[in-house]
């Protein structure tokens, strides 16, 4: 637990002059996970919402972004659809973070056989593209927003764990650290206050919200291929966007497209909080 | 006599070399001893060995070190002798020495401290690690500050320095911050390895003055250095090391008085002088 509060503050100490684009960005994230989290207390009625008589409307008071082909209210979906990738795309983090780190710090500290042993998984790991490592775990252990998420977070490890790996592995001999090992700083406190959260903080902070963006386009490429994503009626960005294709009025496959790219570029510019001092 | 620091026998390989050969040397509480030597003599692996700080192979092959400790006197070496002992096995082996019983005052002070943590938090994680061991409740947030003005800082100065970077501090500032977090980590002794290097005369003679102090109150006090001509007047024991060896022991008294024995002390001598000349 001291971990993760060392963790934070070495992470807000990044955060006193923020950059506009990066708190933008941030907001619109914040905001996207907080329609995530109400939507079920949204009261739409999905499955239940096909109403052939308002088929391929435009926009209108009652339908800001207008309806599909099936007469569904395109709005609501969207916003229903965040769902789909908020909460695995969190735990792909997660899984990613802490495996990630460990890992990396691992075989940065330790070096020798151990790194060797942790580099060659890692590399092993990255050697497969992402999609077909997910494609593969999905089909084996079946397709649900679990096996999604722990596989994305699997593949999200080895850019991380370099990452931890390459700083702790260059910071392991200066002179600091002699110095706290011979006052006695126990190794996990020094691993984690001085090593992983001082000197890493901000690059895994980016890294882990690069990690989230690129689940998002993996869980929307996943849907709008079908059969292992997010399957009709429920909504996710990438289906609403093949479901509709050069069916629906324009909006229809405008807004999902549309939600997909600001969430993408809101997840990178957020990721600018994070930037070294110094850093364009 | 009972609280001295004993080093005998202390034997560093590298390799086939052998860079510390049978060095024994002790230092009593409230004692400032100098170890002296010239570069590569073997007197920086001579003080971190009393840390088990030297990360060589096959490194330290003999040694038998006593640390006094409340519960009675420690041996850290007697565990792991024998062969060459791993990393792990040697930081086990030396956890209730380093910062609880043995302090260390690192060459390049601002190299030594964590450069993306304020001096303030580095101050009170020393004080912290002491006060979880003696079983105290955590200090607070201004705790840095006293311990700052032990090190010799004025208490308006200290208080901006608790907020400061590393980077931000001139090199005898890091090092007298250096010397706080000792002070916070409640040592009894101290090992100080060339801690001048890279300071200008003045602030040097006042970091020699402090530690001076720090043995006064108490603390037995080992400072390795080159600069015989700084040390000389205001140690209580002066250790000479050429090539490995220890080659001759000094009191005070000696050292102001008598000739030197061998070459190697001889030259030292000289070289003082004519700096001080």
């Amino acid at each position: 637990m001291i971990g993760l509060r060392l963790v934070l503050a070495s992470m807000g100490a990044s955060l006193r002059r923020p950059r506009p684009e990066g708190v933008l960005g941030a907001l619109v994230l914040v905001l996207v996970l907080g329609i995530a989290a109400a939507a079920p207390w949204s009261g739409y009625p999905v499955g239940a919402d096909v109403d052939p008589a308002s088929r391929g409307l435009p926009p209108s008071l009652a339908h800001p972004l207008g309806t599909d082909h099936l007469g569904r209210d395109v709005f609501w979906r969207a916003l229903l659809a965040s769902r789909a990738f908020a909460a695995p795309g969190l735990l792909a983090c997660a899984v990613a973070g802490s495996v990630g780190v460990s890992l990396g710090a691992l075989a940065g500290w330790n070096g020798g056989v151990t790194a060797a042993l942790i580099r060659f998984l890692l590399g092993s790991i990255a050697s497969v593209p992402r999609l077909v490592l997910v494609l593969l775990v999905c089909t084996v252990y079946g397709s649900g927003p679990l096996q999604l998420s722990l596989a994305a977070g699997v593949a999200g490890v080895p850019p991380l764990a370099e990452i931890v790996f390459a700083r702790i592995e260059q910071l392991k001999s200066a002179e600091f650290v002699l110095a706290s090992r011979a006052h006695g700083v126990p190794l996990p406190r020094l691993l984690l206050a001085h090593l992983v959260g001082a000197a890493c903080g901000r690059s895994i902070a980016r890294q882990l919200l690069a990690t989230f963006g690129s689940f998002v386009v993996l869980e929307c490429t996943l849907s709008y291929l079908g059969g292992l994503g997010v399957r009709e009626p429920m909504p996710s960005w990438g289906n609403m966007l093949i479901f509709d294709w050069g069916r629906g009025a324009g909006a229809s496959f405008l807004a999902p497209a549309a939600a997909i790219w600001l969430t993408v570029v809101a997840t990178s510019a957020a990721g600018r909080l994070f930037a070294e001092r110094g850093d364009a | 006599m009972p609280d001295v620091l004993h080093l005998e026998e202390l034997v560093i390989r590298v390799g086939p070399r052998t860079l510390v050969d049978r060095v024994s040397l002790s230092v009593s509480a409230g004692e400032l001893a100098g170890l002296v030597g010239a570069s590569g003599s073997g007197k920086t692996l001579t003080c971190r060995s009393l840390l088990g700080l030297v990360d060589l192979a096959p490194g330290v092959i003999s040694a038998q070190l006593r640390v006094p400790a409340p519960e009675g006197i420690v041996r850290p070496y007697d565990a792991i002798l024998g062969a060459a002992a791993p990393r792990r096995a040697r930081d086990r082996a030396f956890s209730r020495v380093r910062g609880r019983l043995v302090g260390y005052l690192a060459q390049n002070a601002p190299a030594a401290l964590d450069p993306l943590r304020q001096v303030g938090y580095q101050v009170r994680s020393a004080a912290a690690l002491a006060a979880r061991e003696a079983r105290r409740p955590r200090p607070s947030r201004a705790e840095a500050v006293p311990w700052l003005v032990r090190a010799g800082f004025d208490p308006p100065e200290a208080r901006r320095i608790d907020r400061l970077y590393p980077h931000q501090l001139s090199g005898g500032m890091a090092q007298r911050v250096a010397i706080a977090q000792v002070l916070a980590r409640g040592s009894a002794f101290l090992v100080a390895d060339e801690p001048m290097t890279g300071l200008d005369a003045t602030i040097q003679q006042r970091l020699v003055r402090v530690l001076r102090t720090l043995a006064d109150d108490g603390l037995g006090v080992l400072v390795v250095t080159h600069d015989l001509g700084l040390i000389g007047g205001i140690a209580d024991r002066i250790h000479l090391m050429d090539a490995g060896r220890l080659v001759e022991s000094w009191s005070r008294e000696e050292l102001a008085s008598g000739t030197p024995s061998t070459l190697a002390g001889q030259r030292l001598v000289d070289a003082a002088r004519r700096g001080a000349w």
